[in-house]
Parts: structure tokens; sequence; C-alpha cells
């Protein structure tokens, strides 16, 4: 038991400064809970012939609840392969990826668990938490001859064997590339009254398990020496015959030794490996010093929001990158991306503590990319990207930024998902914007991209559409149909002619996440179990781009800086612990020093959307006409005559050069100095309320805002603001901030005099132009 | 007597001396007849215009009073694009449907325009071009409508071929050993890539043949007078493997011809369009607007040369057609006036015995 014997004093070490910390933060703050403490040895042994992985651990599992437990629950999350009656694969409707599974599966099977000297097999039973389903055995029960005190560790030695499944979710081999995640028995996280939190493997679900840390062994063929990369970093490679022993920990064992910035020593909660004979190892550096010069604004902030009292530097991290061949020239792209998410995360929620981070280029057609672990990340590229359309920047960015969110602070994927995938999201938006702009948008000729899109489809899409411009015509009394007009890449890139009729279209990562949201925006809330929502279009809007919509919104009603803090002290708070929603926004409130737990119970626990709208009317005051009256005693009298009998008779000199039938000039000038009068009226369409500001512009530059609270809001849904003056209203602009991103209508936000005439024209004409050659091409079948 | 109406001789006589360049040549005789390519351009243009008119009302509604003037010239962001999804979309939609049917239409003009300008080619037309263009196109029409339907059975033929059961069993499943087509099976993106380059190439290529056989085979069908479509067609396709070189190079050239102006077209358009911006004026929009006419007209004129080259190919590689002698059968003494008994199309001074 290579280290284990020297590791129960770090254990006990990390227990005490656990507890200490514990104390320290203890006083009035969220619920104290000291996670559990899981420790794995693992030894397995691939055979690449026949996809098999013989696999051996030790277990280490502390205690810290105030619960016992006489039993343990393990996942078995390759068992999701095995067939298409699992959870997993029936919650996908038989697909992995789009594909329909036929062969290729996967499994594991535990073949000995061990307490000591006791064997245990003969107690295993599978559980089906979530939906009785007896088929999915992704859930293994083990019951144990003696409890498992609060406060007491126990030791238990696995023994198992598993088929490695085809990668197509994220794990499995490929030709010779190998993903290896979630491969191992893994422990649930038991939660002391609450009982162990080991759900079962859902087509929409990932993660959960208790921070620890691993020291791995693989045996792999001689191919893959020097080509494998894993969660902390390998530690030395061992030949042996024509095979190689692969040596690694997770954490470093450097690493385990240096408390990060919050004091705490790093640990991890999940081993995920992967091996490629055809990898190409490159390294590249994150230096805090090189990106505090480029971003000394964000720097600026960042000590204002938290008093210049938090240390805000960042220790050095190597990015190992892991290169398929044909994207080897994408290598520094990859490791630029993934030193934003370092700097930027880390500058805001707290620095990543392990020396470094292996980032994965997975094998085409592998089904691996876009996917987190401790420390390592897969990303996913293609040929001919460029760095205007993002690709492979975003995915780098998000799961590099997974490190933070669900690497450091360990939310229950499960039950919680969005505490994890709606943060990322909210902050990897924000980083591509600083870092990265605006996305070009392209449009693809056999996977060529162009820089471009249409301005309107081609013909075609619905049933009529497609017989008339031949795309698709069925043949009466037949089930057969000619198609004699395909999409093609060459054949559409000479009918569209881009470089004529398309226009550059841009995208703004936070906008893309308030579409993204608005697609979906009220049929489940928030903050709800991943395997609860209603389909997995509403997990994808929930868990990612409503809570980053949400987050942002945030910004709007708190500010800025105190939503920075609010969100750093989560951080620090629930650092390498396992929080829940309510968790989130107690700490959060603490942090910012505002209370704003209306708006989480509103946005989090809700389904309500809100969409304020704006309406200005406009125009000079009229002339006064009618009858007046001085004094209550006096008589009415017209206008005329009272004007007559108040203003001695001014008339303009006779132009003596005038000719005799000129026009007389006009006695009444009043019109032009006549005030303007405005009424603005403001509507709320919706359920929530949030503080609103309204600003005012006028003709001589100057502006006025005025806010409509949340309290007046409840009185009324409109508030009519009237003015009048000399000055002209040339706008009126709801939230000018742009901040409020969870309105549903922002095209109703704003109010200008002027209107815009040459957008129109620019338009149309370059949707003539579309038609123009789309229509030309067309001809050409006929002649 | 009425130019619109009257069956001129259609020169069908061999003419084996053809100028170097066949296809500057055939530019330079479309150039020439000015009327007819504006016509033959202003039909393509009021069926684009019928398509885009609807969108001003669109946009001028939609911007109205709401954004600030400028914003959104040079581009349409992610918030207006995402705010107006739903009339934008029931918009693209009715434009999806309206587009069916100018597609249809612009296939049956191209039918008519292919008419018109052969009518002119090979008629030598000199002056009225524009009413003898209207005089051919409707003419040929019906013939043209039946070799568009062919031309499309022999595109779906080609589309079978490359997409369907023979590529997926000789080229994936022979080849590169994918049983079920997953090109998500081979070893790197790079091979994927290049096999889908490899079948819209080809594809491409199967597309640009085929074209140009519609185009020789509407010439021969001018050319001879004939009314068999399929019969035209078969001896088309003879031509083209006869002759492969000769009939295609002059319509390749034409084609690189107009894929260079384009090309300096669109890098022209942008240019301006990069210099719009919240400040523009609709001088610019206009000039992008004169600029996409431009191409259009050349567009045209290469259209309308393709039958300049087709004329002057099957003149000089096709035998002209055995025609009867219409005075084979005739009145008349010897040395004095002769009239023919009721032949061909039956002219004015036919004899009915």
């Amino acid at each position: 038991m290579r280290g284990m014997l020297a590791r129960p004093w770090r254990g006990a070490g990390w227990l005490v400064l656990s507890v200490l910390a514990g104390v320290a933060r203890a006083g009035g703050g969220p619920r104290e809970v000291t996670p559990n403490r899981v420790d794995y040895r693992i030894e397995a042994t691939v055979d690449t012939t026949l996809m098999r992985l013989a696999g051996h651990e030790y277990i280490r599992f502390e205690n810290h609840t105030d619960a016992p437990t006489s039993e343990l629950r393990l996942h078995l999350y390759w068992n999701a392969f095995a067939n298409n009656r699992s959870t997993h694969l029936i919650g996908s409707n038989g697909e992995l990826r789009g594909v329909d599974i036929e062969d290729g599966w996967g499994w594991q099977r535990v073949t000995s668990l061990k307490s000591g000297d006791t064997e245990l097999a003969s107690t295993f039973t599978y559980e089906h938490p979530d939906d009785g389903n007896a088929d999915d055995r992704t859930v293994l029960r083990v019951a144990l001859p003696v409890p498992i005190e609060p406060g007491a560790t126990a030791q238990f030695e696995v023994t198992w064997e598993a088929q490695i499944p085809r990668c197509r979710r994220r794990c499995g081999y490929q030709g010779n590339f190998l993903f290896i995640s979630q491969w191992f028995p893994k422990l649930g996280v038991f939660e002391g009254s609450r009982g162990w939190n080991c759900h079962q493997f859902h087509s929409n679900t990932e993660f959960f398990s208790d921070y620890g840390t691993y020291d791995v062994s693989i045996d792999l063929p001689g191919k893959y020496r020097g080509k494998v990369g894993s969660s902390g970093v390998v530690d030395n490679v061992e030949p042996h015959g024509d095979r190689v022993i692969t040596h690694c920990s997770a954490p470093a064992l450097d690493d385990r030794m240096r408390l990060d910035a919050s004091g705490r020593a790093p640990l991890v909660h999940d081993f995920a490996w992967t091996a490629d004979p055809d990898y190409q190892v490159r390294h590249f550096p994150f230096s805090f010093d090189a990106w505090k010069d480029k971003f000394e604004t964000e720097i600026t902030t960042s000590v204002r929001a938290f008093g210049g009292e938090k240390n805000i530097r960042l220790r050095n991290v190597d990015v190992q990158l892991l290169m398929q061949p044909e994207h080897a020239d994408q290598w520094e792209r990859h490791g630029k991306a993934a030193c934003a998410a370092l700097f930027f995360y880390g500058l805001w929620f707290g620095e990543y503590p392990y020396s470094q981070v292996t980032c994965v280029d997975p094998q085409w057609g592998s089904a691996a990319g876009g996917m987190e672990y401790p420390t390592l990340f897969t990303a996913g590229t293609s040929l001919w990207t460029t760095p205007e359309m993002h690709s492979p920047e975003f995915v780098t960015v998000h799961e590099c930024g997974h490190q933070f969110w669900y690497g450091l602070v360990g939310n229950n994927e499960f039950e919680a998902s969005w505490l994890d995938e709606g943060f990322n999201s909210y902050t990897d938006a924000e980083v591509m914007s600083r870092r990265f702009g605006l996305r070009s948008s392209t449009t693809d000729y056999s996977h060529v991209p162009f820089f471009g899109v249409a301005p309107v489809s081609a013909p075609g899409g619905g049933v009529l559409d497609n017989f008339l411009s031949a795309r698709n015509i069925p043949l009466p009394w037949t089930s057969f149909a000619l198609t004699p007009v395909r999409n093609s890449g060459f054949v559409n890139l000479w009918r569209d002619q881009p470089q004529l009729a398309f226009v550059e279209e841009f995208s703004d990562a936070r906008s893309q996440q308030r579409g993204g949201y608005l697609g979906d925006p009220d049929r489940d809330q928030i903050d709800t179990p991943a395997f609860r929502y209603v389909d997995s279009r509403s997990y994808g809007v929930n868990s990612y781009r409503r809570t980053a919509v949400v987050l942002r919104s945030l910004v709007g009603v708190v500010g800025y800086e105190p939503f920075l803090r609010g969100m750093r002290h989560y951080s620090e708070q629930w650092r390498f612990r396992h929080p829940y929603a309510q968790d989130f926004f107690d700490s959060f409130c603490e942090g910012a020093g505002v209370d704003v737990h209306w708006y989480f119970e509103d946005l989090f626990r809700g389904t309500g959307t809100v969409d304020w709208s704006i309406d200005v009317q406009q125009q000079r005051e009229s002339e006064r006409k009618g009858v007046f009256q001085a004094g209550p005693a006096d008589e009415f009298v017209a206008l005329d005559q009272k004007k007559k009998e108040e203003t001695p008779a001014k008339s303009e000199p006779a132009d003596e050069h005038a000719p005799a039938d000129a026009p007389k000039p006009s006695a009444a000038k009043h019109d032009e100095d006549s005030p303007w009068k405005a009424r603005v009226l403001v509507v709320r369409h919706g359920d929530l309320r949030l503080p609103l500001t309204i600003e005012l512009r006028y003709d001589d530059k100057s502006t006025e805002r005025r806010t409509w609270s949340r309290e007046d809001q409840a009185a009324t849904h409109w508030l009519s603001i009237e003015v009048s003056g000399k000055k002209k209203l040339v706008a009126v602009v709801i939230d000018p901030e742009r901040t409020y991103f969870i309105d549903t209508d922002m095209s109703n936000n704003s109010w200008f005099d002027a209107t815009d005439r040459v957008a129109p024209w620019r338009w149309t004409e370059r949707i003539f132009e579309r038609y123009v050659h789309v229509l030309h091409w067309q001809a050409g079948l006929g002649g | 007597m009425n130019v619109l109406l009257q069956a001129n001789e259609i020169d069908t006589t061999a003419d084996p001396a053809l100028p170097r360049w066949v296809f500057l040549h055939a530019v330079r005789v479309t150039v020439g007849r000015t009327p007819v390519w504006v016509t033959a351009t202003a039909l393509l243009a009021l069926l684009a215009l019928a398509g885009a008119l609807p969108w001003f009302t669109w946009f001028d509604s939609s911007l109205a009073h709401r954004y600030e003037p400028g914003a959104l010239v040079r581009g349409l962001d992610e918030t207006f694009r995402f705010d107006h999804r739903a009339s934008r979309g029931a918009m693209d939609a009715g434009a999806s449907s309206l587009g069916g049917v100018l597609a249809l239409l612009a296939m049956l003009v191209g039918a008519f325009t292919a008419g018109g300008w052969l009518q002119v080619f090979l008629e030598h037309t000199e002056g009225h071009s524009v009413l003898r263009f209207f005089y051919g196109g409707s003419r040929y029409f019906f013939r043209f409508l039946r070799v568009l339907l062919l031309t499309l059975l022999m595109l779906h033929l080609l589309g079978w071929l490359v997409t369907g059961a023979p590529w997926k069993w000789l080229v994936l499943d022979n080849c590169f050993g994918l049983s079920d087509g997953d090109l998500g099976a081979l070893p790197s993106e790079l091979t994927a890539r290049k096999i889908v380059f490899l079948q819209d190439g080809l594809l491409a290529f199967g597309t640009a043949i085929v074209l140009a056989w519609g185009d020789y085979t509407r010439t021969r069908l001018a050319a001879h007078g004939t009314q068999s479509a399929l019969w035209a067609g078969l001896c088309s396709w003879t031509l083209l493997f006869a002759h492969p070189i000769r009939s295609l190079r002059p319509l390749f050239f034409l084609w690189l011809a107009e894929a260079g102006v384009l090309m300096i077209a669109g890098n022209i358009n942008g240019r301006l369009d990069a210099t719009l911006g919240p400040d523009s004026t609709k001088l610019t929009v206009f000039a992008m607007l004169a600029l996409g006419l431009c191409a259009l007209v050349w567009r045209s004129i290469t259209r309308g040369a393709h039958y300049s080259v087709c004329a002057q190919i099957t003149r000089s590689l096709v035998r002209p057609l055995a025609r009867p002698d219409p005075w084979k059968r005739s009145v008349g003494g010897p040395g004095g006036p002769r009239y023919p008994i009721e032949v061909g199309d039956g002219d004015e001074y036919g004899v009915s015995l």
C-alpha cells in the first residue's frame, strides 16, 4: 500500500484543519458540515485486445457525519451502457449522442468486496432509488457487518472487472484512444441522517462523490508509454516487458502538502485518465504576472470589490495539452483559453490550488469532448477553425472553468446541477466577452467555414416549398420521391454566392444565454433535481442558461462589486465541500452584505417571467383655444381679445421692399416656443418585480434617471411619467446598463424620437441579393 | 409582317470554322445583344424583388422608434435577432414558401430565356432582338420544359449514385470498412473531411455536366426544330462523350470567367459592407445594390454566352438534319413558277390538290 501508511497522519491533519476552519467560520453562518473524506488506491490492468479492464482498489472512508451507517452504496456507472434497459439508455431513447446503440456495450462487475478479511459479496444488491427500474445496475448496495460510527474510519478492498464500452458518452475506447472515466466502483456520498446520496445514472445527470486523494497505477500496452494523462499528475512511468505501468496521484503529492490561499489542503473528488499513442504532449504555462498586466481594470475592480484585503495573487499552473496530431497546430489556442479561465475564475472565486491542469483533445468521433473531471478536462475542436469562431476557445474556457464550479465547490450534480453548470455558464460568458470578444458566425460548405450567414433561408423546408423548388418531389401512388436538388457543399456554395449575398453576424455569449433561456422560460424552476426536469431540454435550459441569466440579472439588483463579494464568499466558504441551494443563497447574502433572498425565491424557486415595455407620446403643448377667465369674478373672454387687452400691439415694421401681395409674417410665433409635453408609460408584464431604472434623454444632451421600485411595482403594473418643458425628449431607455437579461422582450425597452431610415434599405438590399443569386441558380436548371 | 410571329429561318448549316477562343466570341456576341440581356436580367430581378419587398415593410415596422438610428445598420445584434425571432421566423417561413413559388417561376423563366437566347443566336437576328427573344422563348417553351423534367431526373439519379446506396456500398463499406456509414468511426477527422470533399466534389462536377448536357440538348432541339427531348438528350450525351474537350472546354472557361468576376465583385462588396456603420447613408446601400445588379448582369451575359457557345459547337460538330425537299412534290410547268404541295409547315404558297 504505497504511500498509504504515511497517509493517516495527513488525513488526521486535514481533519484537524477542517475542524478548526469550521470553528473559525462558525457563528451565524451556513450549516456547518464537514464533509466525509474518501481516499482511493487503485491498480488497473487494461487488455486492449478484448477491451477489458481488471481493477483492484483500496477505499478508505472517514465518516464525518453525525450518524452511523450499516451499508455502503457504490456507483457502477458503466452498467448504464450494458443494455438498452438501463435507466440511462431508456432516458436517451436507446441513443447516445444521436447514435442508436447496437454494439460496443460496457459493464462493470464487482467480484469481491472485503472489509478486513470479511468477504461481503454475498450481501450485494442493486438499488434503484430514483425510478425503481430493476434492470438498472448502476447502484450497488453492500451490507456491512459492523456499522461505521460517526468519526470512525473504515477501509475496504474491492476487486472488479469491466468491459470498456465504445466511447459514445464521454468514456470508453475508439480505436487506440482510451478515455476512462467513472471507471471504478465509487462510493456515493453518505449524508448522515439523510442517508446515502447515491443516485442512478440518468441520461441527464452527472456525478457526485466525496473529496479525498487518489493514487492510481495503470498497466497498459507499451505503445501508450508517455502518452497517458490523468487527474492530478503522472508521477512516473515503469516499463515492464512489452507493457508499461503509469503511476498517477491526484492531487499531486506536492500539492497535498501545500495549503491553498484559504488555508486548506487540496483534495479531489474523482479520477479520470486517458491514453492514446498518437497524443502530442505539450505544455503551456500559466503565470499570473503575465495576465495581470493585460487586465489592469479587472485587477483594480477585484481589489476594490474584495476590500483590498484578499490576496488575489494566483499560483503558477502548468497546462498540459494532449493533442490529436491533426489538431496539433491549435495547441496554443487551447493553452491560452485554459489560462484565461485560470486567470478570471481565480481572480473572482479564488485560486486554482493544483500545480497542473490537463486539457485533452479527444479522438475524432469519440464523443468524449466537452467534459470536466478534477484537474483534467476534454475540449474538442475541428479542422479549419479560427479564433473568431471561438472554437475551441469556448469549450476550453467552459470545461476548465468547471475546475472551480464542481471541482473546488463540489455541488451534488444529481440534485443541484445548476450550482455548477449554471454558475460556470455565467462565468464562461463573462470570460469570453472580456478576453475574446464577439463570436463571428459562419456557414459551412463541406465543413469548410465561410464567415457570414444568409439573411434569409433558401427556398424549401415545407412540403409544398420542397416540391416547387424541386427539392423533394413525391411520386404519386408510391412512397418514392425524387430529390433532384440536394444540399451539397460545393453546389450550395455556387448557389449562395456568400461573398456577394451574405451578411456578417456576431454573437455575444451573454445574449446567447438569454436566448437559450427564453426558449423555454417557465416549465420548470431552476432548483430542481436534474432527473426531475420535464425533459432534457428543460434540464439544459434551467441548469445552464437560465441560471446564468438569473445570476447576470442579479448584478443589476445588487451591483457588480457586491455581486463579486457574494460569489467569492460562497466559493471560499464551500471549497472542498458539498453545498446545496440554500447554502448558496445564505452564503451569497452574507458575502454581498445585502439580503436578496426574495430574489432567490422568485428566480430560482419560481417560474415567473417579466417583460417591461415602454411607450412614449410626445407633442408640443397645444395652442390655447377657447374662452378664459382671469379670476372667479371676471368674465370669460376669448383668447384673442384677452391678448389684445393684455399685450400692446406689436407689429413687425413694414418691409417697404416687400411686394404688396407678399404673405404677412405670422403674428403667432408661440407654436415654436410652446413647451414639449410627453407621457412616458412603463408597463410590467409578468410576475417578477425588480427595481427598474428608466433613463430619459433630452435634445440638449442632458439625461435624467427615475427608479420604479419593487414596492411600487407591487401596487400597479404600470408607471406613468409626465414631463414637460422646453427640452424635447429624444430617447427613453429602460435598464440603460442592460443588466436585466431576464426581460423576455428587450425590443420594447427603448423609445427613440428619430427612426432609422437606412437600416430597412440595407437589410432589404441584402435579402434582394440573396434571392437574386438563389433564383439565378434555380433558373439555370430550367435553362 | 408581324416580326414577333415570323418563323424566320434558323441557320442550321454546319459551320466548321470556329473562332480560336469560342467562349470569348460568345461573350462578345452576347454583350452585343444588350436589350436581350437587359430583359433576361430584369425578369430575374423582378422575381427577386417580389421576395425581398415584404422584408422592407417588416424591418421598417420592427425598427421604428425602438432602436437608436444607425445601431442596426452594420449588423443585427443577438438581442434583436432573439426578440424578433417569432415574427422573423414567421416571415422566414413565409419567405421560404414564397421562395418555393419563386424558385419554380425561376426555372420556368430559365426555360423561357433559353429559348429566347437560342432564337436570337441561331437566327442571327438583326434588329427586333427583344421581340425575337420573346418569340423564341414562347416557341420552345414546352420543349424546354420537357428538358427540365429530364434534367431533374438526371440530377436525382446523380444524387442517388453519389449519396445513396451505391456510394455507401462502394466507397464507405468497401474502401473504408464503414458498413453503417458512420464517419465517426474513421481514425481521423481529416479522413472524414476528405471523403465528404470527394462526395461533394463528385456531386458538383456531375451537376455541372448535367447542366451542360441540358444546354446542348436545348440547342439541338432549337437548331434542328425537333420535338423529342429524349432523343435530343441522347444525342447530346453522345456529343459530350464523343467530343468532351471541344464541347465542355468553352463552357468551363465561361464558368471561370463568371466566377472570377463574381469574386472580384464579392471583394468590393465586402469592402463596402465594412464601411457601414451608425453614420452611414443610403448611398453605400445603393452602391451595394448597383454592384449586385452588375453581378447579375454579368451572370445573365454568361448564361446567354452558354447558348452562343452551344450553338457554335453544335454547328461545327453536328450534321444538320436532312430535311425533306419542300419542292419535291410540286405543281407547275417547266420554266414557270412552281408551287409545293402542302409540305412542311404549309406556307402560304402551298397548293392543295
